[in-house]
């Protein structure tokens, strides 16, 4: 491509983000066709890309690739992936669709024993040694002062941490009027985690509202950028 | 029958990458990993067979609504399959691919982020509206606290607010993160409690 | 010398054993009490009122990997979209399910047919019922907001993996007159369902649905299973804080 065709495409480029931009900024005013007319060229768009990022990153390399091109261990390897992706198509038919429920069961069955994995080694057990390893009271390279501040935020980790815990108890004993009610001591630890989550969620949604708003500043800078020529030429 | 079958699958391979995490036999690791390595396969099949329904559902949307909807459906369709063609043809970092990408649906993706930024402020008065119990009200206060300390205000840094050691870090580093360790241990919990449902048959989402 | 790989081994057997102890126990003495939480009653209230309205339901199940946490997230959703469409499916417009990635989708759709299966109305399933409205996770979005805006739904169920655009959608509902109800694995997902959501599930609340939506055996026994682990995980905590604090480890 050379150099005139590269500046109109960006030009062209710059055009289709402006009116995309203020298109999908129309939403503030409430859904109408200008909106829509945007995310269905979005959707469009990006389902297409991430199909042919597929086929290029994982369908070609790994299986199809493998299987005309591959040596005889490799084509042993990719026969059951073979056998189970074909039976997965077939979901695509509502009249065959149910030869596809043992890919979708192995699908199921990996998913749910990496969920069980994942949540046993990588959550439940790294938080639970953060949690006591917070109230270390000899830090490398501190004082003593230090030292104290270290184990009383410590002290403050565990306690909101074992008391949010606490907050999720589920059982309960039916109390006046058949309620279920937990008793009145778990209801006391419960309320503290409730605040300790108050505090955590409030602090996630300040951080979610600043990523918005980068995004929003960078949106309205493209847009100066893109209208300051075309107002004040030169 | 045939869902007797589908729970079989799912327990044995479950049971097999379940024993891969926690044994210590390179058989089983080397099951894991090669069972993993199909999912993702897998993933990748399911992925176009969800592109196929995207089409299908807007294609009938095409052929049976009127007026306004038929037209964005074939908007959908259109940059779809153009999309799918040019990446398809020339590959998916080929300029004019990218170009998609960068002149299509990144301006989009950042536009429809900055939205949130108007969405959370109208979320956030409605939830005073509907209820402005203790915890709504720490929660907001807390967010406030968080922005407000996020940047000099009116270019002053309020000493116990901004900086090391000021509320704003505090929040950051010791309640903040106490709250959300225990959340993640209670959603650790509560994945491990859903994930041995399936892998005991109990719950088979693949159907019966 | 106790590996990670035993532990977490002995902690799976223990929670599997557990849940087998508590299941039998509940069938024969069946009842266990949970505490209330009010976003369960609120979406059966929810499903009631789109029966009688003659407006859907909406389960919006993310756009999460069907892979470590976010497969744990989409289990959740999965059952949930069960319980809703069977009770809602006698309604005149049964309730419809969208996701943001392919196999869920597909589980979608098995869902759905299962829970129609399930009330003999097998001949009023329609596949597209469970459809995929996008692929990535902003893309899914914003085809979930077009969804519940011409669907005009009654209620949006977020149940499932999905981030802070998750406000978005709650947002949609609530513009035509809907209310949201639902949780997260996320974090950002849960904070900004606090803001926007009627009722939010916080953290492992989203996780009980099982139990409060379908009382089988199994389901229940699970909470118990999880409040039992809660507990020692709490009284590890504070007996690993004591040796800490006392250099001991």
């Amino acid at each position: 491509m050379n150099l005139e065709s590269s500046a109109l495409m960006e030009l062209i480029g710059g055009l289709v983000g402006f009116f995309l931009t203020v298109m999908v900024f129309s939403y503030i005013l409430g859904d109408n066709p200008f909106f829509r007319v945007s995310i269905n060229l979005f959707i469009g768009a990006s389902a297409g890309y991430a199909l042919i990022v597929a086929w290029y990153s994982v369908i070609w390399p790994q299986l199809l690739s493998p299987l005309i091109f591959g040596g005889q261990s490799e084509r042993l390897f990719v026969l059951f992936p073979l056998i189970f992706a074909g039976l997965l198509l077939l979901k695509m038919s509502s009249r065959l669709s149910w030869f596809g429920s043992p890919a979708v069961a192995f699908l199921v069955g990996v998913g749910a024993a990496t969920a069980v994995g994942g949540a046993v080694i990588g959550t439940i057990f790294p938080q639970v040694l953060a949690a006591i390893n917070a109230l270390d009271w000899n830090p490398a390279g501190r004082g003593p002062g230090e030292a104290w501040l270290q184990v009383a935020s410590g002290l403050v980790l565990l306690v909101g941490t074992t008391s949010t815990l606490a907050y999720f108890h589920f059982g309960a004993r039916p109390g006046l009027g058949g309620v279920p009610r937990r008793s009145p001591w778990l209801e006391i630890v419960a309320q503290i985690g409730k605040g300790f989550i108050a505090v955590t969620l409030g602090a996630t949604f300040a951080g979610a509202f600043l990523a918005a708003f980068a995004a929003l500043v960078e949106r309205l800078e493209f847009l100066r950028e893109f209208l300051t020529p075309l107002i004040f030429p030169g | 029958m045939k869902s007797a079958f589908s729970a079989a699958i799912a327990i044995t391979f479950g049971l097999v990458v379940l024993a891969g995490y926690f044994i210590d036999l390179s058989l089983l690791v080397l099951l894991r990993d090669v069972f993993l390595r199909y999912t993702v396969i897998l993933a990748a099949i399911a992925l176009v067979v969800g592109v196929v329904n995207l089409l299908m559902v807007h294609w009938r949307k095409m052929s049976t609504a009127q007026g306004g909807s038929s037209i964005y459906s074939l908007l959908l369709v259109v940059s779809l399959i153009l999309t799918a063609i040019i990446a398809g043809l020339l590959g998916p970092t080929n300029t004019l691919a990218l170009w998609i990408y960068q002149y299509v649906q990144l301006p989009v993706e950042s536009s429809v982020m900055a939205l949130l930024t108007v969405v959370l402020v109208v979320a956030a008065a409605r939830m005073l509206r509907r209820s402005a119990n203790w915890f709504n009200l720490l929660f907001l206060a807390t967010a406030l606290v968080m922005l407000a300390g996020a940047v000099p205000l009116f270019g002053l840094n309020i000493p116990g607010l901004h900086g090391a050691g000021g509320l704003r870090e505090w929040i950051a580093g010791v309640p903040s993160v106490a709250g959300g360790r225990g959340l993640l241990l209670g959603i650790g919990l509560g994945t491990i409690a859903v994930g041995l449902r399936v892998i005991l048959g109990a719950d088979r989402p693949y159907g019966r | 010398m106790i590996t990670p790989g035993i532990l977490g081994l002995a902690f799976v057997l223990l929670f599997l054993a557990l849940m087998l102890v508590f299941a039998a126990m509940g069938r024969r003495r069946p009842g266990g009490n949970l505490r209330v939480l009010r976003a369960y009653q609120r979406l059966t209230q929810a499903i009631g009122i789109a029966v009688e309205s003659g407006r859907c339901m909406h389960v919006s199940l993310g756009s999460g990997e069907f892979n470590g946490l976010q497969a744990g997230a989409a289990l959740v959703g999965l059952g949930v979209l069960e319980r809703v469409a069977r009770t809602a499916s006698i309604s005149d417009k049964p309730s419809i399910a969208t996701s943001g990635d392919g196999t869920l989708g597909i589980l979608s759709q098995d869902t759905m047919s299962t829970a129609f299966a399930a009330i003999g109305a097998s001949n009023q399933f329609d596949p597209n019922l469970g459809q995929v409205v996008g692929i990535t996770p902003l893309s899914y979005v914003t085809g979930t907001v077009q969804v519940v805006s011409s669907e005009q739904v009654s209620a949006t169920v977020i149940a499932g993996h999905i981030g802070s655009e998750a406000a978005l959608i709650a947002d949609a509902t609530s513009q035509i007159g809907g209310i949201t109800l639902g949780g997260s694995d996320s974090l950002p997902a849960q904070a900004v369902l606090v803001a926007s959501a009627q009722e939010p599930l916080l953290g492992e609340e989203f996780y009980a649905a099982a139990a409060y939506l379908n009382s089988s055996a199994i389901n229940t026994a699970s909470l118990r299973a999880q409040d039992f682990f809660r507990w020692t995980l709490i009284v590890a905590m504070l007996v690993g804080a004591v040796l800490k604090i006392l250099g001991v480890v």
